[in-house]
């Protein structure tokens, strides 16, 4: 059985009211959304208010999701509205979380790929938020062009051109950061 | 190969959109050109590193808050009121019959009370004559601690009972 399977199995448990399938959606999607909800708003609270919307939004309106399509595109687009929801009421100075990795066997690697890791996190706060969202959505979360044109209701042209020049850009800060002492 | 027809191969790679014969060709070019080599790394490094972004999450009782705002309510004061008086009834018993102590001053507080003398002399009446109807059947002797027992047993049938009720509550979404 894939993931897709497992996941349809647990929104119809949900859909009779399944406690536990409630909790099973909400330990494998709340990591992603708020992570996902984290790096564009860049304030904890904020973004827990979102996180929680989006699954309150989801649970409330399971029955209307078509099955046959990617539960992970619905729940992301759900979060990206509410997201969106939020930049047009509120614009808050950015708050930063203390990050922990998973741990690695190797010390020196580990403290190498560290370093790569939050140079390329900082970087991506310093794109505009469409651009990382795009970064975002497409390289962490892996999501088609097609999925992420439903998520953000954008062509995918334009998708397309717009992901090509924040990786180029973000490159460039990545490349800035790594050569400064 | 010009270099820009290198760079857009490699967003090509990164867009999972690259053809057999373009990997090739690009394979080719950077195993010869050392400036393309480095740029391909730094993309391919850069994708990898986003790949493995630190995942962040909520506080702990988020999943608690959500299912509340859902509607599933968890009955934790009648668990727990369920587990003190259990403990309280099995505590009673172990010091009833392991220590003489309590025993003698439990003897001495019901005897200086009249109503439990009564009460004590009414279930010994009881179990006398349950010892004598279930004399055919039961051959071991009917004892006062029984009535003890059966009340554990019945709280603690009373406290799992609820437990598992409770595990099944449902909610319409």
């Amino acid at each position: 059985m894939n993931n897709q399977d497992d996941t349809v199995d647990l929104i119809q448990q949900a859909l009779t009211g399944e406690e536990r399938a409630c909790q099973s959606i909400l330990n494998l999607y709340k990591g992603r959304i708020f992570s996902y909800v984290y790096r564009l708003v860049h304030n904890y609270h904020d973004a827990e208010d979102i996180t929680f919307d989006t699954f309150i939004k989801c649970f409330r309106s399971l029955a209307m999701f078509d099955q046959s399509k990617p539960f992970t595109t619905w729940l992301f687009t759900i979060a990206h509205n509410l997201t969106v929801d939020y930049f047009r009421k509120h614009k808050t100075p950015p708050e930063y979380l203390v990050e922990m990795h998973p741990g690695g066997d190797d010390p020196v690697t580990e403290y190498e790929r560290k370093r790569r890791a939050e140079i390329v996190d900082d970087a991506l706060a310093r794109l505009a938020p469409v651009d990382r969202e795009l970064v975002i959505l497409f390289h962490k979360e892996e999501h088609s062009y097609q999925e992420i044109a439903g998520i953000m209701n954008l062509p995918v042209t334009t998708i397309k051109t717009r992901l090509h020049r924040a990786r180029k850009k973000l490159h460039d800060i990545v490349c800035r950061k790594r050569n400064k002492p | 190969m010009k270099h820009e027809e290198i760079a857009r191969l490699i967003h090509k790679k990164l867009d999972r959109e690259i053809s057999p014969d373009e990997q090739r060709s690009l394979d080719k070019h950077l195993t010869d050109c050392p400036g393309c080599a480095l740029l391909y790394e730094e993309m391919m490094g850069m994708d990898r590193s986003l790949k493995q972004l630190t995942e962040f999450y909520p506080r702990r009782n988020f999943n608690g808050l959500v299912l509340a705002r859902l509607g599933f309510v968890r009955k934790y004061v009648w668990t727990r009121a369920a587990a003190v008086v259990t403990g309280a009834w099995l505590a009673t018993l172990i010091c009833i019959f392991h220590s003489p102590l309590p025993a003698q001053l439990l003897g001495r507080l019901a005897t200086s009370v009249p109503a439990l003398v009564r009460l004590y002399d009414k279930a010994a009446i009881v179990c006398a004559s349950l010892t004598k109807v279930l004399a055919p059947f039961v051959r071991i002797p009917f004892d006062t601690a029984y009535p003890m027992i059966g009340i554990v047993l019945s709280i603690l049938f009373i406290y799992f009972l609820g437990n598992t009720l409770q595990k099944e509550k449902k909610c319409n979404i």
